[in-house]
């Protein structure tokens, strides 16, 4: 069963089509690029597959369920803002997602954020704001989810930082999860994409294995999103 | 998960909550050394404004401190639901039904401590060897109406104290209801958050014109015209309206409810 | 060894020509065993499917063989290896000459660039 399955997915703010007839399957194991400009749908299509929006029209399903309670406990979300309460620390933090989420590791967090010597002390007030992003990222990535939805979490952070994310998304992959992620910066991510998904104004584009558009078309997947996406 | 969510719940409300009473609290007890110093002593300007400013402080307190807990109440569910924080509450795997009932529940027990702080203050700043002897007195004299009083007042207490947790749960949904409401829309989700619970207002003042011709508060309205009282004819009234009060509220808590589970289910607008 | 990655060609080739580098060039000698290939993939950052997919070519291709359990081994066959070196050094070559080609260079005057090249 695909992981992750949209059919002729719609949604619509009051006049405006966010996404437009969207067919997606995702199988287990896969890394996947969902690769677009600003505006083109990425955010909205993560959302429905977390039930904070309610699709328009057509379906999606995670893991053969529509979005609820059970769709939930397999999916781990980086939302594209860093939203955690303020005033927790790191520590209380690993203790809300342990109560939560039962494939939540604690020691791999707690390994995680000691090698990053972030003090699990601190509210997350007082931490730099590359720090609270981090800590955001290790509770994400803690998880022994069966499908990641990142959303854009390469966009504004500095190269060590990118470098963290990739490494940690590539070290915690397994073969059962899959994980999805959504960004305009394609050179950066690319080397570690199984899949890419190119989606539009709310359409898909193109929907290949990364490393056969880069040899059908003897160029990077950066290089064809350019070419797709000129302006 | 509803047993997870009230303890992550009370854990974020009580770092703001317990400032607050405490603070309460503390000014009620230098209320309470300033009533003191300032009896029958001759005070210096200086400690005299001090005293005045303390005193002042206290009974600002006193009728701020029910304001404050709802604006507290109503920022927790605005900033936790329906902000940047909803992007947690609302993936984790717990239901609409358990995210509502744990602020709910929650709001309602700081609403009870918030009354009881209130009166605790009282107690402390009033507190010396006579008051105790009054409040003990006031305790033997409730405990005697309760265990032999005729005409069910023990009865008529606590389901009036159930009326009043009804109320502030009423309350707290109708706020929810409002944010969830206003915050479906893209812009201006605040104005239109009040616009939303001025409209529940007046659409719960047609209700009741319509409730209040029905019930017993004719009854009770035409009673408070009689010459004469009978003190066993009241209590059936009170009984009746505090009945009738406890109706409208669930009917108002279940409206309220519904709206809010719905929006936050189907028109969920983070920004 | 170093990763670098470009252009057109798929990642997987990629690798496949990096360790075929390493062997060749005896930084990966003959019987050396090789990281796991999620060590690999990190150290490469790349994708764990694809540094497994250059593994399954390189045995496919008889350099490398697997041991269950215990990890993929460097092959001991000196004769693949230098087939491996002729191959590179075949490729190295064309893409010599063909730039050498568009820089209008004849056959002569590369052979005397070598020499002369070789001299200093």
């Amino acid at each position: 069963m695909p992981i992750l399955e949209c059919k002729g997915l719609c949604k619509s703010y009051g006049s405006v089509r966010a996404l437009d007839g969207v067919d997606i399957t995702i199988e287990s194991g896969r890394i996947v690029g969902l690769l677009g400009p600003n505006g083109s749908g990425k955010t909205t299509l993560i959302k429905l597959a977390n039930g904070l929006l309610v699709p328009s029209g057509g379906r999606i399903l995670v893991n053969g369920l529509a979005p609820g309670v059970e769709s939930k406990k397999i999916i781990s979300y980086l939302p594209e803002r860093s939203c955690l309460p303020e005033w927790m620390n790191a520590e209380q933090l690993m203790g809300f997602y342990g109560d939560f989420y039962a494939d939540f590791d604690r020691s791999a967090a707690e390994g995680m954020l000691a090698r990053l010597s972030i003090d699990v002390k601190t509210r997350l007030k007082h931490l730099s704001k590359g720090n609270r992003e981090k800590v955001q990222l290790i509770m994400v990535m803690a998880r022994k989810a069966g499908l990641y939805l990142l959303d854009e979490p390469i966009g504004g952070v500095d190269p060590a930082a990118r470098d963290f994310i990739l490494n940690t998304i590539i070290s915690n992959y397994n073969p059962t999860a899959s994980v999805i992620i959504s960004t305009h910066l394609i050179a950066d991510v690319e080397r570690v994409l199984d899949d890419v998904i190119f989606i539009n104004q709310g359409k898909i584009v193109l929907a290949s294995p990364a490393d056969q558009l880069r040899e059908q078309q003897g160029k990077s997947v950066d290089e064809v999103f350019r070419e797709v996406f000129r302006c | 998960m509803l047993g997870k969510l009230i303890k992550h719940e009370l854990r974020a409300t009580s770092h703001t909550m317990l400032p607050i009473i405490g603070a309460m609290l503390l000014t009620a007890v230098m209320g309470n050394v300033c009533v003191r110093l300032a009896n029958g002593h001759d005070l210096p300007a200086a400690v005299s404004l001090i005293v005045l400013l303390i005193m002042v402080l206290f009974f600002v307190g006193i009728f701020a401190i029910g304001l404050v807990t709802v604006y507290m109440m109503v920022r927790r569910f605005r900033d936790n639901l329906l902000r940047d924080e909803g992007y947690i509450m609302h993936t984790l795997p717990v239901s609409v039904h358990a995210q509502i009932w744990s602020k709910v529940l929650v709001s309602a027990l700081w609403y009870a401590l918030a009354a009881v702080t209130i009166v605790a203050a009282v107690v402390l700043l009033t507190f010396d060897a006579e008051t105790v002897k009054v409040i003990g007195d006031l305790f033997k004299t409730l405990y005697d109406v309760f265990t032999q009083g005729e005409g069910h007042i023990a009865e008529i207490v606590v389901e009036f104290l159930a009326v009043l947790v009804l109320a502030s749960v009423a309350m707290s949904l109708s706020f929810d209801a409002a944010l969830s409401v206003g915050h479906a829309f893209a812009k201006h989700k605040m104005a239109a958050s009040v616009a939303v619970y001025i409209g529940f207002l007046i659409l719960g003042q047609i209700a009741l014109s319509f409730a209040a011709r029905l019930t017993v508060m004719t009854n009770f309205y035409g009673y408070l015209d009689a010459p004469y009282v009978d003190v066993y004819e009241f209590i059936t009234y009170w009984r009746g309206i505090c009945g009738a009060e406890a109706g409208l509220l669930v009917l108002e808590g279940a409206f309220c409810y519904g709206v809010t589970a719905l929006f936050l289910k189907r028109r969920l607008n983070l920004e | 060894m170093e990763w670098k990655f470009n252009g057109g060609a798929p990642i997987y080739t990629q690798i496949v020509d990096a360790v075929k580098l390493a062997i060749v060039s005896g930084e990966l000698p003959p019987g050396a065993r090789l990281q796991g290939v999620r060590e690999l993939a990190l150290e490469a950052g790349v994708n764990p499917n694809t540094m497994q997919r250059a593994l399954s070519e390189l045995e496919r291709e008889g350099l490398v063989y697997s041991v269950r359990t215990a990890g993929r081994y460097v092959t001991g066959d000196d004769a693949a290896i230098q087939e491996v070196r002729r191959e590179l050094a075949g490729g190295y070559a064309a893409a010599f000459l063909t730039a050498m080609e568009r820089l209008g260079m004849k056959k002569s005057e590369i052979i005397k660039l070598l020499e002369a090249d070789k001299e200093e």
